[in-house]
């Protein structure tokens, strides 16, 4: 599991997730995740290259996501392949974390 | 009784190093018997929540735990055994928590099972012989499963 991260215009964070986010994966990226939580307050997660989603990297995007918003800050989600977009689903993750698969649209989160 | 047409075993240390593994063996056998990629995928989530709940829950935690697994593939139905050597615990008579509608009434965990009970047609769970034993069927085909 890899994360990659790249500033953006506008104070935005675009952090590409790479492989699988599972129990072994959360445990190579939670760190991380964890100082980006804490010092971003606009984070786009690209998740064009996550190609597995478990509960286990739910509970990542869901603890670094309460971690932005209790500091004012925003978590969106850009284009997860079907498969991971179902469990997002499934878990109620949409009603948590906007979903796009367009970025300009993801990006205009941002500005709401 | 209808006779199983492929079935494959594979047994692990319960630790997140084995997931590698745990994948390893399930693609072998989801592309054996030509598993279409949604359930294949789906089942393989299954697999990785039962699997991880033994290595995050299971008890005791003094010494470490073995998982034995079976996947067969029945007809139109693949059928997944998870047995474990943890002191008994049934995990189908947990409550069944309904997806949370927003970030602060969000819960950190518990959405396992969720996903297990989402994606699986029928779960049976049983303790015999010193072991759990969760036994997952998931018909290829159910109508509305995949949807």
């Amino acid at each position: 599991m890899e994360l990659q991260s790249e500033e953006l215009a506008n104070d935005i964070t675009q952090v590409a997730l790479i492989g699988a986010l599972d129990l072994a994966g959360t445990e190579e990226i939670g760190l991380k995740l964890n100082v980006l939580a804490g010092s971003r307050k606009r984070l786009l997660m690209d998740m064009t290259g996550l190609t597995f989603l478990s509960s286990m990297g739910i509970r990542s995007l869901i603890t670094v996501a309460k971690t932005v918003t209790r500091r004012g800050g925003k978590v969106v989600l850009l284009k997860p392949i079907a498969a991971v977009e179902k469990v997002l689903v499934t878990t109620g993750c949409d009603s948590m974390m906007p979903i796009h698969h367009d970025q300009g649209a993801a990006l205009a989160e941002f500005a709401v | 009784m209808p006779t199983d047409l492929s079935v494959s075993r594979c047994a692990l240390a319960a630790e997140s190093a084995a997931m590698a593994a745990l994948d390893g063996w399930f693609t072998s056998f989801a592309t054996q018997n030509a598993l279409p990629d949604e359930p294949a995928g789906e089942l393989r989530v299954c697999l990785h929540e039962l699997f991880g709940n033994v290595i995050m829950h299971g008890q005791p935690k003094e010494r470490r735990h073995a998982v034995w697994l079976t996947a067969a593939r029945r007809g139109g139905a693949v059928i997944l055994t998870v047995e474990d050597d943890c002191l008994p615990f049934n995990p189908l008579v947990q409550p069944s928590k309904p997806p949370a509608t927003s970030l602060e009434d969000a819960e950190i965990g518990g959405l396992g099972l969720v996903l297990v009970r989402r994606f699986s047609t029928s779960l049976r769970y049983e303790f015999s012989d010193a072991k759990n034993r969760l036994v997952l069927t998931r018909l290829l085909d159910e109508t509305g499963m995949t949807a």
